[in-house]
């Protein structure tokens, strides 16, 4: 029998433990991991928490952040309308805790927005972005997803070895975090966009073989939780640029059947398609200047949808 | 609950061990074996709580049933437990594929609502029936309903095997020296337990990672090129070796830490030189349930060559249907009984076909183990497919109906070839997978680690870490990598290879035995 073993073990194993979890949290303390949210993410809780009702939520990615301006889209509803939308890091994860925040703050619709490769993005993001959204334990969901919230943010190899090379870069080459100066999220609902992007060659094919059917989970808790709730869930693909249209006309509908298949209420199979003058800095953010023109297709949408039932 | 969970591994192992030593400590054996079966009774709730009544219901039938047939033989009674066994089985695992072919065949229109597989029932069914049979042939003794249960629930196996037999297990749950936890038996099960869980989260996935989008592409049918479809068969076989390898470590790493020993499941299978050394290393305690409880009652070599070899081809499309509800599962399950039956046929023959004095040479031997291999990563890929279109897509490609795509590091060599084969339909760009470096990097040391490392059960093999395994060191153990040893640098390794493999936990993948 040898208990030293055991001790040497678990010895080695603490340390690595400390040293792995030091560099993650230290490097999400400085912002050195590239994560462009945080000051969106700060400001997107304390709008719902320091609200007092509200009517109809628009949670999502960048793409609805973009797209809509929820407080035109409440004034033509007649509806109290705010936007919680984040970004794509956050996956279905992060809208599902918005919306779980903005239910209990007595909304009774919520709008689902996100870019339309959102199903072919690996699924543990969600949970790893999620940390940042904890506020309280109604948040952690339960053991487990709390438990791959938590680990799965300050103990996962992408993190930890970004994590090691920017802190050694912070302290050797000093970098910062100036990705997040772009944020001002008090003015957009998104973070800043760069320059728009030149359209001339742009041309999105994307398999349906890619699509991760295990990133539906979160989908799946929302439009569980919309219905033991009794309130109305909706889900939009975000805007893309037109030639997504053109050529993922099988993924689209694949991708459209098996968010249909959770249940929610899916306001159209095609997602609104950008001609290339609309295009804002990315292919599924549309350019400010067209924000207005978005949220008065995605708030037809939603009175078409309600009028219809 | 999946063994590569933060869930587990952080909080439901740690509170199991801790509640083992405690009762062991401060209650009788009675009350350790009640909390094991409490503990793996939750393990599989956690899943889906619903299905515990049904495990709890056929665990209660047949102690009932066994229990009778200690007492009186009745052969009635032995027909029923297993009639309800199979039906059970049947309709859980069976009953949408048999409506589905009913509708085919006769153009009907039955339904039926679509039933979810429980978890592990094609392993715990199995493993009662054996003990229904023993029971009729009184080969059971009397055992406490606590002590049954935790026969057929204990957790380290309950999921996905091995298929345990009551005489190798009842015995030692009820060993009084194998209550509490021992230093050295948790050093050795955590030792087994990393270095499967590092096969499962570090390689069987990345593997995965590589194989997945090529066969999802062959079921839209979408045409492959010749090394795309190998590339994707390669890493699928390379994928599901090390992850029913890492299972099986994890298993009997689990067991360990409760002063239990499971029987050895898996011994390095892609080494074997023929297809019958392989189901003698691969799913070894299937193999053996196979033989004992379907070749042997069939008939088995008893009645002549020509009957023996029916009765293989019988036993592995039983075998291959086992594994699941599908035709590929049975074709694939059809492959292997032909396999099999070549390989018998060319033991009697090959005598004659090859001088003696060759037989045993280095040259013959990489023949034959290529051979193998070559019929087993072919059969892999009826196997993974999830249709029959999506396995002919591949194999179409990987016959090179489809042409040849060559690397862009010899693309320079399509002009030769061309000239050499001038019909050839030869690309140069793009080949799938081998289209990255690191990928032709991950797929190399895989191969490596499988065919030139010894496997857990050598390196550890002188703590005697399964049950059964003589047949595999009947030659001395030669290795020339040093064996595992509790010292401080063995120590400080496993705390390395655990903290990479806590590091790839994240992206949560089931293991592939879990759907049989």
């Amino acid at each position: 029998m040898n208990i030293n073993y055991l001790s040497q073990f678990f010895k080695y194993f603490a340390y690595l433990l400390i040293i792995c979890i030091g560099f993650s949290w230290f490097a999400i303390q400085n912002n050195l991991l590239g994560f462009t949210y945080t000051d969106l993410t700060n400001y997107q809780l304390s709008k719902i928490e320091n609200i007092g009702h509200v009517d109809i939520a628009i949670v999502g990615d960048s793409s609805a952040g973009n797209a809509i301006d929820a407080s035109l889209l409440g004034k033509t509803l007649n509806k109290k309308a705010i936007s919680l939308a984040l970004t794509g890091s956050f996956g279905y994860g992060g809208s599902y805790i918005m919306a779980k925040k903005a239910i209990q703050k007595g909304a009774k619709e919520i709008l689902i927005v996100h870019t339309v490769d959102m199903p072919t993005r690996p699924n543990h993001l969600d949970h790893r972005a999620g940390v940042f959204l904890i506020r309280s334990f109604s948040d952690l969901l339960n053991l487990t997803e709390g438990l791959h919230h938590v680990l799965g943010l300050y103990l996962s190899k992408d993190i930890v070895a970004t994590a090691i090379k920017q802190t050694f870069k912070y302290f050797f080459s000093s970098i910062d975090g100036t990705e997040n100066k772009r944020s001002d999220p008090s003015k957009y609902d998104y973070i800043k966009q760069h320059e728009k992007i030149n359209t001339e060659n742009i041309d999105i094919k994307i398999s349906s073989s890619l699509i991760n059917k295990d990133k539906l989970y979160y989908l799946n808790k929302l439009t569980n939780y919309c219905n033991d709730q009794k309130v109305k869930c909706f889900y939009a693909h975000g805007p893309i640029h037109q030639s997504f249209c053109k050529n993922n006309s099988d993924y689209l509908s694949k991708v459209s059947t098996l968010i249909s298949n959770t249940g929610i209420s899916l306001l159209s199979e095609k997602p609104y398609c950008m001609e290339n003058n609309e295009v804002g800095d990315s292919e599924d953010h549309i350019h400010p200047n067209y924000k207005d023109k978005s949220t008065k297709i995605y708030t037809n949408l939603l009175s078409l949808y309600n009028h219809s039932i | 609950m999946l063994f590569n969970s933060y869930v587990f591994i952080f909080a439901f192992l740690p509170i199991v061990l801790l509640g083992f030593h405690l009762s062991s400590k401060y209650f009788g054996q009675a009350k350790v074996l009640l909390w094991l079966v409490i503990s793996s009774l939750f393990f599989y709730g956690w899943w889906n709580i619903s299905y515990l009544v049904l495990i709890i219901l056929s665990i209660g039938f047949n102690y009932i049933i066994s229990y009778y047939l200690r007492s009186n033989k009745a052969k009635a009674a032995l027909i029923l437990g297993i009639f309800v066994n199979i039906a059970m089985l049947g309709y859980y695992k069976y009953a949408n594929f048999f409506i589905e072919n009913l509708n085919y065949i006769s153009n009907s229109h039955y339904a039926i609502e679509n039933i979810i597989l429980p978890l592990a029932i094609s392993f715990f069914t199995f493993q009662q029936i054996t003990y229904l049979i023993d029971s009729y042939k009184g080969i059971t003794k009397d055992h406490d309903f606590i002590h049954y249960c935790l026969f057929v629930t204990f957790f380290p196996q309950l999921i996905a095997g091995p298929i345990v037999h009551h005489k190798e297990m009842l015995p030692q749950f009820l060993k009084k020296e194998n209550m509490g936890l021992k230093a050295n038996n948790v050093s050795i099960g955590l030792t087994i337990f990393l270095i499967g869980l590092f096969k499962k989260v570090v390689i069987a996935d990345s593997m995965g990672s590589l194989a997945t989008p090529i066969f999802n592409l062959a079921e839209q049918g979408v045409e492959l090129t010749m090394l795309e479809a190998w590339g994707a068969a390669l890493a699928y076989s390379l994928q599901l070796y090390f992850d029913f390898s890492g299972y099986s470590d994890m298993a009997i790493g689990l067991a360990r830490m409760f002063n239990i020993k499971l029987p050895v499941n898996f011994f390095s299978p892609y080494k074997s030189k023929n297809i019958i050394e392989f189901w003698k290393r691969w799913h070894i305690t299937l193999s053996n349930f196979l033989k004992d409880y379907i070749y042997i009652p069939l008939g088995g070599n008893r009645n002549g060559k020509i009957k023996q070899l029916v009765n293989l081809l019988i036993t592995m499309l039983i075998g291959g249907l086992w594994h699941g509800a599908g035709w590929t599962f049975v074709i694939w399950g059809g492959m292997h009984g032909l396999f099999l039956i070549i390989n018998h046929l060319w033991l009697n023959w090959k005598g004659r076909v090859i001088p003696n004095q060759y037989l045993d040479k280095t040259t013959t031997k990489l023949i034959a183990w290529f051979i193998t291999i070559l019929a087993l990563i072919l059969s892999w890929v009826i196997f993974r497919a999830e249709t029959l279109n999506g396995a002919m897509t591949m194999y179409s490609a990987m016959f090179g109906l489809h042409g040849l795509s060559l690397p862009n590091s010899i693309n320079s060599l399509a002009p030769a070839l061309l000239s050499i084969f001038p019909d050839a339909n030869i690309m140069t760009n793009g080949v799938g997978i081998f289209s990255e470096g690191s990928n032709d990097a991950k797929i190399i040391i895989a191969c490596i680690i499988v065919l030139y490392f010894p496997n857990t059960l050598e390196w550890m093999h002188i703590t005697k870490p399964a049950l059964n395994m003589e047949y595999f060191f009947k030659k001395k153990y030669n290795y020339k990598l040093s064996h595992w040893e509790q010292s401080v640098k063995h120590a400080r390794l496993m705390a390395i290879i655990a903290m990479i493999a806590i590091l790839s936990l994240g992206d949560v993948s089931e293991f592939l035995y879990f759907q049989f």
